[in-house]
């Protein structure tokens, strides 16, 4: 889409960037993944793996910071540069998080197999976790082929989410009122939904830093005048 | 928003057949600093010079449309240019102070335009330029050396000394920074950021970051074009026009 | 692994060769031309040596209060005969009386002028030899030849010796030749009023020649279109610097002598017609150091809102001033140097008195030279070295004013 730099150096510095964000957000997509099969069936080498992919998540989050940094301090960047050298720190952040939900998740999962739970509730997961990965990979391609209309689909797909966690805690209000003894699952598994609930924002987050290196627009920020400070 | 000093309407400059600014509308705002930005060739240089016609000095340079300061048409034949000069200044990439004593290159001005009565005022306008540059200090004690006795830097706070003695309305700064080191630049910088509560600044400038530094307007310029004109935020953040990101960013030359 | 010693190629031997070949051509064409440069000075040096002496003969005068000046000449022969009360022959008289110089009745004239308490008594009065006893004393004259031969006789080395040996003759400092005029006699031939001459017409020549010079090049320079007119003027002036200088000479002769009708060999018409030779070259060499003025002065100061004439004269006359200066006086030691356009407005002429006023004629130094080197006598021989060499002092001094005035001049920019 846009021209090449004079300094092919600073195309492979964003390049890198890029590379990175999407290496790391495949990482995460493993965990949610893992996280997933275990609520099905504990397994605990899957769990193990999860932790270990958390370690290199964090060694790459570390490496888009400094790539950022060094990119500001030799480039200068301005425009278009800049927000693709500033939105990638935030869109690291987010998928920090989506890992930390999903190790959350797992830890969960081991909980909810030790004691009697509900099959339609691990169906229910079963079904958030299928959107939240799909999600995970549509935003991921929409932030390497700068796609703004796929990131507005990801952002519309969330609503989805959020109904299927709604019908969940229904149905835990449901069951607790007439099975109060299955109480201790039942907030675990509230618990898990609302996990995959904030996943499934976050990546939405991760759609509108796409969208704002695109276009500039913060799609987060309430009003258009919000760019018509003089004073700074 | 405020009324424009300089107003440029469909402004042709041609150096013999070659036509170097192609239908320049322009708006300087006053007590700004405004930064013309573009790439070597691109006539931001030619369109500078046109504001304190020191285009009339090349016989083979001519110019159409119309260029107004505080209303009023510059190239009207009843426009005495010497006049037009003493009240928009010109500061060069490269400086120039006059072969002479450092006060007497900032009393020139005053001296041909006849803007003191005694001696005593004389010198206490020079003293005042000299502060209003940031200089005073640096050279009290040696007004009586030579100019280019002087470091760079001091050198072209020397000529922008010289060029607010006379107090003009418009200061045109020619790439004023290029010839000077790191250091003397951000002196440079400094002094035209206070300067810009008294006068207006044009400044031509190769260096977009100090474009982005220094002005509250920019204007790019490419092939003799006017392509994009708007607040230097705007500009380096979110240009409208494509041409304007691949040039701040370095995309083509 | 590097090599960087003469050995590592890069046709480096052949090329240190050409670069010594060089050296010593250069070298040697110093060498040849400070070997006739010495040369030149030495012999001219060697042949004007013995201007600055002069010979002085003692001879015993008796006078008296009413003795009229016009019998000083008589009076000298009076005591020439007391010396050598044995000659007797009309020729030999009249070589006798040659021994002193035909000036002697005029000098004891002046002495009595200077000194009037000589009136009245008998005194040893020393004048001028004549300028074959001086050459002969320097032992000029070749004795081997026979008498026709030479200027000065058997009789008169004679009795010079016996002068020589009775202490009547003396050398003494020829102040003379700097201080008079010239003389159909050669001992007492000086090179004042030349000097005076070239003074003036050089005067004249500078005062005409600089401020039109500089205004022109001024105006052709910084104010003048660029046109085919100021092409053809440029073309012109070039061509006139090349043009012969007794074209000039012509020039005056038809216009300024004829047609106007100036005095014939004064100083003003000289001056006017070396202002015309040196014109062109105090313009070019103006124009020259105009251009070399950078243009960031006079841009900045029209920045200002000078005019163009206050920019051209506040900011860069004064700093092209040094290079127009050393123009103009390598343009005025040419002039001193020409002789053929005063020949021809008539600075020819065999001037005695030293001019009074520019409008009085006048001799010029080269023209000088020229008529000495023309005369017979063997004694103008050294005459013409000695103003030759008056004349390269002149222009060395003249080279060494344009060199400070440019350092001065310089040390302010």
């Amino acid at each position: 889409m846009t021209q090449e730099h004079i300094v092919k150096q600073f195309d492979k510095n964003l390049e890198k960037i890029k590379t990175t964000i999407v290496e790391m957000g495949g990482l995460v997509g493993l965990q949610l993944n893992d996280a997933t099969a275990v609520l099905s069936a504990y397994d605990a080498a899957e769990v193990e793996r999860i932790s270990t992919y958390d370690r290199i998540i964090n060694g790459l989050n570390k490496d888009i910071h400094d790539r950022a940094e060094i990119l500001i301090v030799r480039r200068q960047p301005v425009a278009l540069d800049l927000r693709q050298t500033l939105a990638p720190i935030n869109i690291s952040g987010e998928l920090e998080r989506i890992g930390d939900h999903a190790k959350s998740t797992a830890k969960r999962a081991y909980t909810i197999h030790t004691i009697p739970s509900d099959d339609a509730a691990i169906e229910l997961f079963a079904r958030m976790s299928v959107v939240v990965q799909a999600m995970l990979n549509d935003v991921l391609k929409a932030y390497e082929d700068a796609d703004i209309k796929l990131a507005a689909k990801i952002i519309a797909q969330d609503k989805e989410v959020d109904i299927l966690n709604k019908k969940l805690l229904q149905g835990v209000i449901e069951t607790l009122a007439k099975a109060p003894g299955m109480a201790e699952s039942l907030i675990h598994l509230t618990l898990i939904s609302r996990n995959f609930e904030r996943i499934g924002d976050h990546i939405c987050n991760i759609a509108r830093y796409v969208h704002q290196i695109v276009t500039g627009d913060d799609l987060k920020a309430s009003s258009h005048t919000a760019h018509a400070r003089t004073d700074i | 928003m405020t009324d424009p000093i300089i107003t440029a309407r469909g402004i042709d400059i041609f150096y013999d057949t070659t036509q170097a600014i192609k239908g320049v509308d322009l708006d300087i705002l006053p007590n700004k600093v405004t930064a013309l930005i573009g790439p070597s060739g691109c006539g931001k240089s030619t369109f500078l010079r046109a504001i304190n016609r020191m285009n009339d000095l090349i016989p083979i340079c001519h110019m159409n449309g119309e260029l107004k300061i505080v209303g009023q048409d510059i190239y009207a034949p009843e426009v005495d240019v010497v006049a037009l000069r003493a009240q928009v200044g010109m500061v060069f990439q490269k400086p120039n102070p006059f072969p002479k004593s450092i006060f007497e290159n900032v009393a020139y001005g005053l001296k041909i335009h006849k803007m003191t009565t005694s001696k005593s005022e004389l010198q206490d306008r020079v003293e005042w330029s000299l502060k209003s540059a940031g200089l005073w200090n640096e050279v009290s004690d040696r007004l009586d050396h030579a100019g280019n006795s002087l470091s760079g830097g001091q050198q072209q706070r020397l000529c922008i000394a010289r060029a607010i003695a006379v107090k003009p309305k418009v200061i045109l700064m020619d790439e004023p920074c290029s010839a000077l080191d790191p250091i003397a630049t951000a002196v440079v910088e400094e002094l035209i950021d206070n300067l810009r509560e008294e006068y207006t600044i044009v400044i031509v400038t190769h260096s977009m970051q100090q474009a982005a530094r220094i002005s509250q307007r920019t204007a790019f310029f490419h092939l003799g074009s006017l392509v994009e004109y708007g607040d230097t935020k705007t500009i380096f953040t979110m240009p409208a026009d494509e041409r304007t990101q691949n040039y701040i960013t370095g995309r083509i030359g | 692994m590097i090599d960087l010693t003469k050995k590592a190629g890069f046709n480096l031997s052949s090329r240190h060769r050409a670069e010594r070949r060089f050296q010593w051509a250069g070298r040697s064409a110093i060498l040849i031309a400070l070997l006739f440069l010495v040369i030149m000075i030495g012999t001219i040096a060697r042949d004007a040596s013995g201007v600055f002496r002069q010979t002085q003969i003692a001879v015993q005068v008796d006078l008296d209060a009413e003795t009229p000046s016009s019998s000083y000449g008589r009076i000298i022969k009076t005591a020439l005969r007391d010396m050598f009360p044995d000659v007797s022959t009309r020729r030999d008289k009249k070589r006798l009386y040659s021994l002193v110089s035909p000036e002697g009745s005029f000098e004891i004239a002046r002495m009595v002028v200077d000194n009037p308490a000589l009136i009245g008594g008998s005194h040893r009065l020393w004048l001028t030899a004549s300028d074959d006893l001086d050459l002969y004393l320097r032992g000029k004259v070749d004795t081997n030849l026979s008498e026709h031969q030479r200027r000065i006789s058997d009789a008169e080395i004679r009795w010079v010796d016996n002068l020589r040996a009775a202490g009547h003759l003396r050398r003494v400092i020829n102040w003379g030749f700097l201080t008079k005029g010239d003389s159909r006699e050669p001992e007492i031939a000086g090179i004042f009023s030349a000097l005076v001459g070239s003074a003036y017409s050089l005067a004249v020549c500078f005062a005409l020649s600089f401020p039109i010079g500089i205004g022109a090049a001024i105006y052709l320079e910084e104010f003048a279109p660029t046109n085919w007119v100021s092409d053809l003027i440029e073309v012109n002036i070039n061509n006139l610097a090349a043009v012969p200088s007794i074209v000039f000479g012509l020039l005056g002769l038809s216009i300024f002598l004829g047609y106007l009708g100036l005095p014939r060999s004064s100083p003003l018409v000289g001056g006017m017609v070396l202002a015309l030779m040196t014109l062109p070259t105090i313009i070019i060499a103006a124009r020259a150091a105009l251009r070399a003025v950078p243009p960031s002065f006079k841009e900045a100061a029209l920045a200002l809102g000078a005019s163009p004439v206050q920019a051209v004269f506040h900011h860069v006359f004064p700093v092209a001033m040094p290079g127009m200066l050393t123009g103009a006086i390598i343009g005025m030691a040419q002039a001193l140097g020409e002789t053929a356009p005063l020949l021809m407005i008539g600075m020819v002429a065999f001037i005695v008195d030293v001019p009074e006023s520019i409008l009085e004629p006048a001799t010029a130094l080269p023209v000088q030279i020229f008529l000495w080197a023309d005369s017979p006598e063997r004694a103008f021989t050294e005459k013409t070295a000695a103003a030759i060499v008056v004349l390269l002092i002149f222009l060395i001094a003249m080279n060494l004013i344009a060199i400070l005035l440019r350092r001065k001049l310089e040390t302010r920019f």
